[in-house]
């Protein structure tokens, strides 16, 4: 029911952005800014392009919001959307997508030996940017499902239909994510450091 | 039977709360093992790192501005047009006006202060002369206005092309 009340509330709303009205068009733009921003930050690394994206974003949405038909949450045809733009942006630039995941199967006990040791690190205390930074170095794939799962709190099914991928990948890919993440931080900083 | 330690698999399923029937079992398991109780420790603190939403701010008039992009921006080059348009239209009706209709049957009339019927038949009569008069060309203004629409037309058309707009929404 509640589901129903909220698909005909954005349907409501759809139709007066449809309708010309610029004030939905924005109350739109803020119901859903974070969870675009979140795609975008996490997936595009020249912060000067992050912005800009965003609104394109919300502009191609804008666009072909008379073809959307309630297939599916409005969320996931945004963050689909938001998807799609940021690998268009990746492509044109010139940036690896998919190489990385192929080399999955590397033993995740290697990954420790590639990096720092715990006292090199030992000043660096900020532990958020540090992940964000590993978090970086991830293939986009891996990358895309930690901020969907974690950050916006969407499901493997939402995440599967989004990423157009099986669910069963969407898992595993998750898994591998924050094992790869744990061994990364495990390898550069002390337990006590990360986890008290 | 104790149970061998929780896999790392089983302990994001766990914390995922996805372990379907294992998760009481997993959560007994968690009771009597510390090295397991550690390890969803660095899980759980990950967890906490991955949910911080610090550094994705975009700014406080982001959904005012992009909106502001779609606003109907009046194109100079159309108003321009209109009034330039209008502009000789006026001038034109003005004169055809003083050209073709003997003005100064109405003056009188008002000044005399004549009856509100018989302006109307006289004001009738005036356009009838008129039209009568343009009568003779006036498949050369039909067509005339025709092609004036088609150009009209077209350039708006153009116009939306450029604009990525539909015809209506220029």
């Amino acid at each position: 029911m509640v589901r129903e009340e909220g698909m005909a509330e954005s349907r409501a709303q759809i139709e007066r952005i449809l309708a010309g009205d610029t004030k939905a068009f924005a109350g739109f733009v803020a119901q859903y800014q974070r969870l675009v921003s979140h795609i975008v930050f996490r997936l595009i690394d020249n912060e000067s392009d992050r912005e800009d994206i965003c609104q394109d974003v919300f502009l191609a949405i804008y666009r072909s919001l008379g073809d959307f038909r309630f297939e599916s949450k409005v969320s996931t045809w945004v963050a689909r959307v938001a998807y799609y733009r940021c690998l268009s942006h990746l492509e044109k630039m010139k940036v690896a997508l998919w190489d990385d995941i192929s080399g999955e199967n590397q033993p995740l006990d290697t990954v420790a030996a590639d990096c720092q040791k715990p006292d090199e690190y030992a000043a660096d205390r900020d532990i958020s940017a540090r992940l964000r930074d590993e978090i970086s170095k991830m293939p986009i794939q891996y990358r895309m499902i930690l901020t969907l799962y974690h950050l916006d709190e969407m499901s493997y099914n939402e995440i599967a239909d989004i990423m157009e991928l099986p669910e069963g990948t969407v898992k595993s890919y998750l898994f591998r994510a924050r094992k790869l993440l744990k061994r990364k931080l495990l390898a550069r900083y002390r337990p006590e450091e990360l986890w008290h | 039977m104790a149970l061998a330690h929780l896999s790392e698999d089983r302990i994001q399923d766990y914390l995922d709360g996805n372990a379907g029937p294992e998760q009481e079992r997993a959560a007994a398991h968690l009771e009597t093992c510390g090295a397991c109780r550690e390890a969803v420790r660095e899980y759980e603190s990950l967890y906490l790192g991955l949910a911080d939403e610090a550094g994705f701010d975009l700014p406080a008039d982001f959904a005012a501005s992009v909106a502001a992009k779609l606003a109907p921006q009046p194109e100079p080059r159309a108003w321009f047009y209109k009034g330039i348009i209008a502009a000789v239209l006026l001038l034109a009706g003005t004169g055809a006006v003083y050209f073709f209709v003997d003005l100064s049957v109405l003056f009188d009339m008002v000044n005399k202060g004549l009856a509100l019927e018989t302006c109307l038949d006289t004001a009738v009569s005036a356009v009838r002369t008129f039209l009568s008069i343009l009568g003779i060309q006036t498949n050369l203004l039909v067509f005339s206005g025709l092609a004036l629409l088609m150009v009209g037309l077209l350039d708006r058309l153009v116009f939306a092309f450029r604009q990525g707009k539909t015809l209506f929404h220029v």
